[in-house]
């Protein structure tokens, strides 16, 4: 089971990896992350459409509620730690953020695994649920859409498909 | 903030200009040199440098501590915790994907 918090959803909404996903795993999450996702429908942020496009999932996606967060920082919102206070359920496998920001805080406070999407993109390649070349390109979509803390990060991850060049398959 | 000795060549040109400088100013050519490479550090740190930087501590080239001076305590951290996860992102994936 993964706990996906606002961040991951979108992430791998933006990329329409979330139906993949959703197929492959048993992702849960809270209602303080899908207010969240309301909330970005409403306010016309950049992140609009991925989040619309996560809230039409919604029936896939298991919803807790979490009553009371208790972890919040500077670097921590009230979704993820709602998604922190979850994760600490023991049939939790992952925690699956990509706030790559609230990653060193979020770590601690979590008995279970971290993972950020790239990862989960290697999984669905194990799981032969999209290619190796898909992968890449989605990384690369991945990296475009972040800024110069996570571009990197992203960019990276897409080593680990190096051998398939774009446009094969 | 602890100092280095370091040796390096400068045209003489430069030098004999910066020695004036220093006069005027009443600072001693250490002192100038260090602002005037603050200076010059501030004016290129933009976000395509700063992505420059992680990149380096992704390669290995820069440890923590560098990175640290670039980016500051809290990103280097953030960076740091996703490298970790990036190194061990095939053993975590392998692991996600027998869930």
């Amino acid at each position: 089971m993964l706990v996906a918090d606002t961040s991951a959803l979108v992430s791998l909404a933006t990329v329409d990896l979330l139906p993949p996903v959703l197929a492959e795993f048993d992702v849960q999450t809270t209602e303080t992350v899908i207010a969240e996702l309301e909330g970005t429908v409403e306010y016309d942020d950049p992140a609009e459409d991925a989040a619309r496009r996560v809230l039409r999932h919604r029936e896939h996606l298991t919803v807790h509620t979490v009553d009371d967060p208790r972890f919040e920082s500077s670097r921590i919102d009230i979704g993820e730690g709602s998604c922190a206070v979850l994760a600490r359920d023991e049939a939790v496998d992952f925690l699956l953020t990509d706030d790559l920001r609230a990653l060193p805080e979020l770590q601690p406070l979590v008995a279970v695994r971290a993972a950020i999407s790239s990862i989960v993109v290697n999984a669905l390649v194990n799981r032969g649920a999209i290619t190796r070349c898909e992968a890449r390109m989605k990384l690369e979509e991945m990296a475009d859409a972040r800024d110069w803390l996570e571009a990197p990060i992203y960019r990276r991850a897409q080593r680990l498909f190096e051998d398939e060049p774009l446009g094969s398959e | 903030m602890g100092t280095s000795k370091v040796n390096f060549r400068l045209p003489t040109r430069l030098i004999e200009k910066a020695d004036v400088a220093a006069k005027i100013t009443h600072k001693n050519l250490t002192e100038l040199v260090t602002e005037a490479l603050r200076e010059y550090l501030a004016e290129i740190e933009d976000e395509a440098f700063q992505e420059a930087v992680v990149e380096l501590y992704l390669d290995d080239q820069i440890g923590f501590e560098v990175l640290k001076e670039f980016i500051g305590r809290q990103d280097a951290e953030s960076v740091r915790a996703s490298k970790t996860l990036l190194d061990h992102g095939g053993e975590l994936a392998d692991d996600l994907a027998e869930l």
